[in-house]
């Protein structure tokens, strides 16, 4: 177990730390989003606020062609509308509006929290053939395995429950660490790896309806549907008009006994067979619900209502857990924190894998410890900085800017992919001082983001003012993790790691090669 | 991976015979494993559905959900068992069987 | 104004519970109250204690945000306050003194227990 905790951890604790960084932002995407998207900066709705009234008109006007179209409603986290149809050239368009006044907010070139980050965490932006699920999906299991098999090596776990050593050597500080991290936050992790996989079932074991669905011609299309909920009918290839969807609403409300809806979408809107779809908001609950209720457009009729299944329900409440779309700000927080926490875990582990090789490879003359420190480096330090870099970058750019046939966020991620490039370049050729050095970059683009926030949305101080926390908070943690990262940097120039582990060999050969 | 095997070839003096344990339980763990647990999956949803306890999509979905945990404990046991062959037979026979088995069902009635 | 109030004891009667957990081991207590300075009492009365103290802090928590948030933020605040104890315990023990000094017995016979080796170093 040993062995195969060590291997695990070391080949593929790049991608985890990579998934986990991701993931413990996330828990922030919509934040981020504002951060990075300033004209989305608003007030909340009003409370009368009308379908009718103010979306109706827009999208009549710019999804007339569309054979659908969809509105996610505000709320608190994304206080826009949000616009999804099919334009007039047959492309997937995404407008935002203001639901105050209507006024269409410019778009802001950027992919930001939701659009960037939070894929980064399930699928690494590679799309071809689902391969970035797959890697996160191994990696994930990994992670199952690594939690397990870290219980079973350990041993001592209630002895060493509450134990940190902070002053030993860094070999065994970073182990007690990791220990720590581990141990503690093992409930957190083991159930947020297990429900992340379970959330993307259908992608992990593909063939899973096939026996139970033999019988259908598209099995599974035919389990989607009974699991999580499908209604359509054809058009009638006769011209209708839409009836009240504010109406439709508040039955649907009527019906849900209080449930708010999130998200409507109209289907085939000009025709007489119209159909609307409303969905039902999780934000009051821990599950993320697939309630669903389908409207006949033009009468206002109820349709079809959904709702899943209760072994689905079960799923559903795993994956809301993992999700986190509920409001309740104090457990946003702790999983951030716990999120971070992981990465702290891996990060530690890899470390002490280091510090337990150092001497003996550098006698043997053994390159692993090098590759290993470089990967290491450019994994924690360098996808840290280069996410600041992205946050950099979206302050830097105009809003038409464009380079070499790149749109504007694709110069964003550019400017990300490239940074972590470099940090591994760097890592590589300067293996002593990266840790320092790249720590030092962290803090340095921490401060130019929120310095360079300050400057180009000018109402800085005036967010406080009008409530706009999600802005603040990203400041206010990003001015934290400069200072963390100038702490941490100044710590790591003081400790002479090589020398240290030469003097004091580990007592605990056993986990050393394990 | 270069770093585990300059330490294998350098401890066992060329000898590629652990290498060759390592690599093909690995695989077995990995893949063998995975395909024991997608054809256990397709065949617990099934049994599930036709005992009637609830409805089809359920059974799946419940079977999915529980076949992560059975791919975790194969993935442990793969790595715990000191007999590569043993666990050969059970990852590598296991899931041929448990194939067949969902593929006959797979056959419409 | 109840729902602040009700998180911030939740938050504090998991910290104290894990501290009285932590107490409980001769090693954390020698680090908080070194032997001459006090006595530590029962070991089963400590965790007894800190049993009571987590049983509060579910409490709170449930009370706040009801049957189902209320556990989830339990466990969670239980995943925090752990570490901020174990921090606590390495950085700032002298912290917890006065704690084990109202939990200190001067009985000789609970003594014992304590390991007097060298003392353990922060």
């Amino acid at each position: 177990m040993g062995w195969l905790h060590t291997w695990a951890g070391v080949v593929l604790g790049s991608v985890m730390f990579a998934m986990f960084w991701m993931g413990s932002l996330s828990v922030f995407d919509r934040e981020i989003d504002r951060w990075m998207m300033p004209a989305t900066r608003l007030a909340a709705a009003p409370a009368d606020f009308s379908l009718d009234r103010s979306v109706l008109p827009i999208a009549q006007e710019l999804a007339a062609a569309s054979p659908q179209w969809g509105i996610s409603l505000p709320t608190e986290r994304t206080p826009v509308l949000r616009l999804n149809y099919v334009g007039a050239d047959k492309q997937r368009a995404r407008r935002d509006f203001d639901p105050t006044t209507g006024a269409l907010i410019a778009d802001q070139g950027t992919l930001g929290g939701t659009g960037f980050i939070y894929p980064f965490h399930y699928m690494l932006h590679i799309k071809w053939r689902q391969l970035g699920y797959w890697i996160v999906g191994v990696a994930a299991m990994a992670m199952l395995v690594l939690l397990v098999s870290g219980v079973i090596i350990h041993k001592k776990i209630f002895t060493d429950f509450f134990l940190f050593r902070p002053k030993k050597q860094l070999q065994r500080a970073s182990l007690d660490l990791h220990n720590l991290t581990g141990v503690l936050g093992l409930p957190f992790h083991f159930v947020m790896v297990l429900s992340g996989l379970i959330i993307f079932m259908g992608i992990y074991f593909p063939t899973a309806p096939l026996a139970t669905y033999a019988d259908t011609p598209d099995a599974k299309k035919a389990f989607s549907g009974d699991a999580y909920g499908r209604y359509n009918r054809d058009k009638a290839n006769q011209p209708g008009s839409l009836a009240s969807l504010d109406g439709m609403v508040a039955s649907a409300e009527q019906q849900w006994q209080g449930g708010r809806p999130f998200f409507v979408r109209v289907i085939n809107p000009a025709d007489a067979n119209s159909v609307v779809e409303v969905r039902r908001s999780s934000a009051s609950d821990i599950m993320v619900n697939l309630d669903q209720i389908y409207f006949d457009g033009t009468t206002g009729a109820v349709l079809s209502r959904f709702e899943a299944a209760p072994v689905m329900t079960v799923q559903r409440f795993i994956s809301g857990l993992h999700l986190v779309q509920f409001k309740h700000w104090a457990l946003r927080w702790i999983y951030f924190v716990l999120g971070l926490s992981g990465c702290v875990m891996i990060a530690t582990g890899f470390i002490f894998w280091l510090e337990a090789r150092r001497a003996s490879h550098a006698k043997k003359g053994l390159k692993g410890v090098r590759i290993v420190e470089a990967l290491t480096v450019g994994s924690v330090t360098g996808i840290i900085a280069s996410t600041a870099m992205f946050f950099v970058a979206n302050r830097l750019l105009p809003l038409d800017a464009q380079w070499l046939g790149y749109e504007r966020p694709q110069l964003e991620t550019g400017a990300f992919y490239l940074l972590w490039l470099a940090s591994f370049a760097h890592a590589a050729l300067r293996p002593r001082r990266a840790w320092r050095e790249q720590t030092a970059a962290i803090a340095v683009l921490a401060v130019l983001a929120v310095l360079l926030d300050a400057l180009t949305t000018h109402d800085h101080l005036s967010t406080v003012m009008r409530g706009q926390w999600a802005a603040v908070g990203m400041d206010g943690v990003l001015l934290l993790a400069a200072v963390i990262a100038a702490f941490a940097g100044r710590h790591m120039a003081q400790r002479k790691p090589v020398l240290r582990a030469v003097r004091s060999p580990s007592r605990n050969p056993e986990l050393e090669h394990g | 991976m270069p770093a585990i095997q300059t330490q294998y070839l350098s401890r066992a003096s060329a000898s590629l015979a652990p290498v060759l344990g390592t690599v093909s339980r690995v695989l077995l763990a990995v893949v063998g494993a995975y395909f024991f647990t997608t054809a256990s999956v397709m065949l617990a949803a099934r049994g599930i559905a036709d005992l009637g306890l609830m409805s089809r999509s359920d059974a799946v979905v419940l079977a999915a959900m529980l076949g992560f945990l059975l791919y975790l404990g194969l993935l442990l046991w793969a790595f715990a068992e000191r007999r590569l062959g043993r666990v050969a037979i059970v990852l590598g026979g296991g899931s041929l069987l448990l194939h067949g088995a969902a593929t006959l069902l797979q056959a419409p009635a | 104004m109840a729902d602040p109030l009700l998180l911030i004891v939740a938050a504090g009667a998991a910290y104290l519970g894990f501290a009285l957990f932590a107490l409980s081991q001769s090693r954390h207590w020698q680090q908080v109250a070194p032997s001459h300075v006090a006595q530590p009492p029962q070991k089963k009365a400590l965790r007894l204690l800190g049993s009571l103290a987590l049983a509060l802090s579910l409490s709170c928590a449930c009370l706040r945000d009801g049957p189902a948030f209320g556990p989830v933020l339990w466990l969670l605040l239980l995943s925090v306050a752990a570490p901020l104890l174990v921090f606590t315990l390495s950085w700032r023990p002298h912290w917890l003194r006065r704690l084990a000094q109202r939990l200190a017995t001067s009985d000789p016979r609970h003594s014992e227990s304590i390991k007097r080796g060298p003392m353990q170093r922060g």
